[in-house]
C-alpha cells in the first residue's frame, strides 16, 4: 500500500496518545498504521529514541534517528513536560479526548505524578492505558532495570538461541523483537478492551510484561521442559533434531533447508533432486532412513549435501524446490530483501517524503492488507513538537499567548 | 458473572494448522473469544500426532498443540462433503471470525472463498495468512516459518559476524500468528463502527519482513546492509552489553550498560574496583573501542558469581541485568510465579499440565487458560446441536455419512 490514497484506516475513529519509549513505540505504531489518530508526546527537549541510531548519512542528530522515523510513522507530534503541574493539566485534557494511551515508564512512575490509571479514568472512565515494561507492574522484578535485551535473556528464548558449540555464547535476538511482541500484545489486548467497552462504558488497564510477551513466541522451550521434562540448549534453531531446518552453504551466500533425513515423504524427494544433479555420492542409500544410523553419521549426510548446494545459487534452489514440493530458501541479506521479486509485485516498500531533508524514502512496509481499511504510511515520523500549535491551539483550545508561556517555562 | 475476557461473544472459525493459525486463534482464544478448531477426518493437524525428537528422545505427542490450541472447542468437518460445505455455511452466519494458513487456493476450492463468505455474513472478518499472500510470483509457493524468516532479511542477522546464520526457530509463525490476531481486533473494530467486515490478505513473508526494525532504512538512506548482530546491539554502540559467562556449566548473564550512570552503577556493583577506573574504560566511546580488554575483565568478575547472583547485584545497584533463563529457570522464575504467569489445566493424557499464561493482563477483563486443548471431535455435539440445533440422530447419520 502506498501514500495516502483517501481511504480510511481500520483505526480511524481511534484516538491514541503514546507517552512511551522504545518499549511502547510498536504499539502505537501498529494502530496508528492501520489509521489511529496517534500523537506522540515528547517532553520538550525530544524523545531518548532519537538519541537511537542508525542515523540519516551517520549524522547523529534527534531529527535524523532513522529509529525513530520507522517507529513513528503516521504520528502527529507534541512535547509536553508531564512532569510540570501545567503539563499534567494538558495531559488531561488530551486524556479526556483519547481512546487508548500506551506508556513505558518505570512502574509507579505515573502514580507518583497523581496520573496513575485511577487518576486518568477519573478524567475519561473509557480510557484504555497500556503499559509496557520489562517485567510488568508488579511482582518481585518489576522495579529491575531493563531493556529489550534483559526481557529476551528472561523469556527462555535466549538460552537456546545459538551454536552447539557450547563455547560460544547465547545471542541477542536481533532488532527489538521483545519489544514488537510486547507490542502485538499491547496493540491487541487494548483494542479487544476498546470493544468490550462497548457493552460497558469502561475501559481497564492492561500490564504488558515484555518478558512475559516474548515467552510465549517459541512452540518450544516451555512445552517441551513441562510437557517431557526436556531441556532445550542451544541448537541453532532445529530442537536438536537434525531432521528439523538447517543453514547449508550456497553458490552465493547461505540457504536454509528442511532437509528431512529418516522421512520417508521427504528425504527420498531430495535425493531424487540431488541424483538430477549428479550429486547423490551414498546418500540413495536405504540406511540413511534409519534415524539411529543416521545421527550418528550426520556430519557426513551435511557435509555432502552442502557440496551439492553450494553448487546452486539460492534462489535457484529455492525456485526449484517448490516445484518439488520441498523447503529451501535463500538467507536474504537486506540488499535481496529489497530486490525480492514478490515483495515487489506486492508493493511491500512504501515511499515516503521527507521534504525537509529534501529526499523521499523507502520504507518497510505492510504486515497485512486489510482489503477493506488499507494499511498505510500517511505522514512520516514527525519533527519536534510539529503539532504543537495544531493540538494546543486548534484542538484544546489555547490562546496563543497561553502557548507562548508555556513554552518558555519549559513546559511544552 | 465473570466475562471469559475482553472478546467475550465473539465466535471464530479456525481452520488454522500446526502453528502460524492456530497461534493466531491461541490469542483470540486466550482473550475470551469462542474459538471453534475445523479439522477433517483425514486431516488431522500434524502437530497432533509425532512429538519429534530432542537428542535422539521422543517427545510425548501433542505436547505443542496442546499449548497452542488450549482454551479452544474442536469440530470434525468435511469440508470436500458438500454437506459439509452447508454445514461450514450455517456456522458461518453465527461466527464473527474465520482464520486459516493454507496455502493460496484451498478455500476457494472448496467453495468457501471470501465472495461467498461475505454473502453469508457480510460482517465476517476473514484473516488468510498464506506463507507469501494471495498475489505476486509466489503466491502459490508452500511456505513455513523458517522459511520466510529468511527470505525476510531476519535470518541473516541473527548469530555472530564471522559464523553461520542462526535459525531462530519457528519465530515466523509466532510473528505471523501475533499480526494475524491484531488485524482481526482491528477489523472488529472497524466493524463495530460501521457493520462492515473485511478480507485481510496476510502473508507471513511480509509479517516477519516487518520485524526487521531499521534494517530496511538504514540501506535505503545510507547504503549499510545490516550484519548478524551476534551479541550486540543494532540501535546502540554499548559496552558492557551481551551474555557473560558465570560459575556453572553455559550459565550466562546478561548486561546491558547504555548509560553512563549505569556504568556507575555497575562499577559501584563490582566494589569499584581499581581496573574500572582504567582510562580505556573511562566513557562510552572508550569502553566500546577496547570492548575485549572490558569484557575480559567483566567475565573475571562474573565467571565467580551464579547467573542470579550477577543479576541481583547488578540490579540491586541499578545497572541492567538478566538471567539467561533456560526452562528449568523458567519453570522456577519466582517473578513469574508471583505474577501467576504459569497456569494449569488437566489434560486427559498428561494429567496436570503447565501452559504459559496470557501476556498483556486487563485490570477487568483478563485473559486466562480455562480449558486444556480439546480432542479431534471433542465439540461436535456442541457446535451441531447445541449452535446449530441439529438433533441426535442428525449428527450421527452425518457422521456415518462422513461430514463429520
Amino acid at each position: 500500500m502506498n501514500q495516502d490514497d483517501g481511504s480510511v484506516g481500520a483505526l480511524s475513529h481511534v484516538r491514541v496518545l503514546d507517552l512511551s519509549d522504545e518499549k511502547g513505540v510498536y504499539a502505537a505504531k501498529l494502530l496508528a498504521d492501520l489509521g489511529a489518530d496517534t500523537i506522540k508526546v515528547e517532553p520538550p527537549g525530544g524523545d531518548l529514541t532519537r538519541q537511537f541510531g542508525p542515523f540519516v548519512d551517520d549524522v547523529p542528530d534527534p531529527a535524523r534517528s532513522l529509529f525513530f522515523f520507522h517507529y513513528n510513522t503516521n504520528k502527529r507530534g507534541i512535547t509536553l513536560d508531564v512532569e510540570r503541574a501545567e503539563g499534567r493539566r494538558l495531559l488531561l485534557e488530551l486524556v479526556r479526548r483519547a481512546d487508548i494511551l500506551i506508556e513505558s515508564f518505570p512502574p509507579g512512575f505515573l502514580a507518583g505524578l497523581d496520573l496513575a490509571y485511577a487518576d486518568l479514568a477519573r478524567i475519561n472512565p473509557g480510557l484504555v492505558m497500556a503499559s509496557i515494561t520489562p517485567f510488568g507492574q508488579h511482582g518481585p522484578h518489576a522495579h529491575y532495570k531493563g531493556s529489550d535485551l534483559v526481557a529476551w535473556a528472561m523469556s527462555g528464548y535466549m538460552a537456546i538461541m545459538g551454536y552447539e558449540d557450547l563455547s560460544l555464547p547465547p545471542l541477542t535476538v536481533p532488532f527489538l523483537q521483545c519489544c514488537h511482541t510486547a507490542g502485538y500484545y499491547a496493540a491487541t489486548t487494548a483494542l479487544a478492551a476498546v470493544l468490550y467497552r462497548a457493552t460497558t462504558g469502561r475501559g481497564q488497564h492492561i500490564d504488558v510484561s515484555m518478558q512475559e510477551a516474548m515467552a510465549t513466541m517459541s512452540e518450544t522451550p516451555n512445552v517441551f521442559y513441562s510437557m517431557d521434562e526436556v531441556v532445550l540448549t542451544r541448537q541453532w534453531g532445529y530442537n536438536g533434531d537434525p531432521s528439523g531446518l538447517r543453514v547449508f552453504r550456497s553458490k552465493d551466500g547461505y540457504v536454509d533447508m528442511g532437509l528431512g533425513p529418516f522421512r520417508r515423504d521427504i528425504w527420498p524427494r531430495w535425493m531424487t533432486w540431488m541424483d538430477a544433479d549428479g550429486q547423490l555420492g551414498d546418500l540413495g542409500d536405504e540406511r540413511w532412513l534409519d534415524r539411529e544410523w543416521g545421527m550418528a553419521h550426520c556430519d557426513q549426510m551435511y557435509g555432502q549435501v552442502e557440496a551439492w548446494t553450494t553448487t546452486r545459487t539460492g534462489y535457484d534452489l529455492f525456485n526449484e524446490a517448490q516445484t518439488r514440493r520441498l523447503e529451501v530458501a535463500p538467507v536474504n541479506d537486506i540488499p535481496a530483501v529489497l530486490a525480492d521479486p514478490q515483495l515487489n509485485a506486492r508493493g511491500y516498500f512504501v515511499q515516503v517524503p521527507h521534504p525537509e531533508l529534501d529526499r523521499t524514502v523507502t520504507y518497510a512496509g505492510a504486515p497485512y492488507d486489510l482489503h477493506g481499511t488499507p494499511w498505510s504510511i500517511r505522514r512520516r515520523a514527525p519533527l519536534l513538537g510539529e503539532h504543537n500549535r495544531e493540538i494546543y491551539l486548534g484542538e484544546l483550545g489555547l490562546t496563543e499567548q497561553a502557548l507562548q508561556e508555556h513554552r518558555e517555562h519549559g513546559v511544552i | 458473572m465473570v466475562p471469559t475476557g475482553p472478546l467475550q461473544g465473539i465466535r471464530v472459525m479456525d481452520f488454522g494448522w500446526v502453528v502460524a493459525g492456530p497461534r493466531c486463534g491461541k490469542t483470540l482464544a486466550d482473550l475470551g473469544a469462542e474459538v471453534i478448531r475445523i479439522e477433517g477426518r483425514g486431516r488431522i493437524d500434524t502437530f497432533r500426532q509425532g512429538g519429534g525428537f530432542v537428542d535422539g528422545k521422543e517427545l510425548a505427542p501433542g505436547g505443542r498443540f496442546k499449548e497452542i490450541n488450549r482454551n479452544k472447542v474442536a469440530i470434525t468437518l468435511n469440508m470436500r462433503h458438500p454437506k459439509g460445505l452447508e454445514i461450514a455455511r450455517k456456522l458461518l452466519a453465527i461466527s464473527d471470525v474465520v482464520i486459516e494458513n493454507f496455502t493460496s487456493g484451498v478455500m476457494d476450492r472448496w467453495g468457501f472463498g471470501y465472495d461467498v463468505m461475505k454473502e453469508i455474513n457480510p460482517g465476517v472478518v476473514y484473516v488468510s495468512m498464506s506463507g507469501y499472500g494471495h498475489s505476486g510470483p509466489y503466491e502459490h509457493y508452500v511456505s513455513h516459518g523458517p522459511i520466510v524468516q529468511a527470505l525476510a532479511g531476519f535470518t541473516h542477522c541473527t548469530g555472530l559476524p564471522d559464523r553461520r546464520p542462526v535459525v531462530m526457530g519457528a519465530y515466523a509463525d509466532f510473528i505471523g500468528g501475533a499480526s494475524a490476531a491484531f488485524a482481526v481486533v482491528a477489523a472488529l473494530a472497524h466493524r463495530q463502527q460501521t457493520g462492515l467486515g473485511q478480507y485481510v490478505d496476510l502473508a507471513q513473508y511480509q509479517a516477519i519482513a516487518a520485524t526487521t526494525g531499521t534494517a530496511v532504512l538504514d540501506y535505503t538512506v545510507n547504503g549499510r546492509a545490516a550484519q548478524r548482530i551476534g551479541t550486540g546491539s543494532y540501535h546502540q554502540q554499548a559496552a558492557p552489553y551481551g551474555p557473560y559467562r558465570c560459575a556453572g556449566e553455559d550459565r550466562w548473564c546478561a548486561i546491558a550498560v547504555t548509560t553512563e550512570a549505569e556504568w556507575e552503577a555497575f562499577r559501584a556493583a563490582l566494589g569499584a574496583p581499581a581496573w574500572t577506573r582504567d582510562q580505556r574504560f573511562a566513557t562510552m566511546a572508550d569502553r566500546v573501542g577496547n570492548r575485549a580488554a572490558l569484557d575480559e575483565r567483566v567475565t573475571e568478575w562474573t565467571r565467580q558469581h551464579s547467573p542470579d547472583e550477577v543479576m541481583y547485584l547488578l540490579q540491586k545497584a541499578g545497572c541492567p541485568a538478566a538471567a539467561v533463563q533456560n526452562a528449568v529457570d523458567m519453570a522456577r522464575d519466582p517473578h513469574l510465579h508471583a505474577r501467576g504467569f504459569w497456569e494449569y489445566q488437566q489434560d486427559p493424557q498428561l494429567g496436570t499440565q503447565r501452559f504459559e499464561g496470557v501476556p498483556g493482563r486487563l485490570s477487568e477483563t483478563p485473559g486466562r487458560v480455562r480449558r486444556p486443548a480439546p480432542q479431534v471431535g471433542e465439540h461436535n455435539d456442541y457446535v451441531y446441536g447445541s449452535l446449530l440445533g441439529m438433533d441426535e440422530h442428525q449428527i450421527q447419520q452425518y457422521a456415518e455419512e462422513g461430514v463429520f
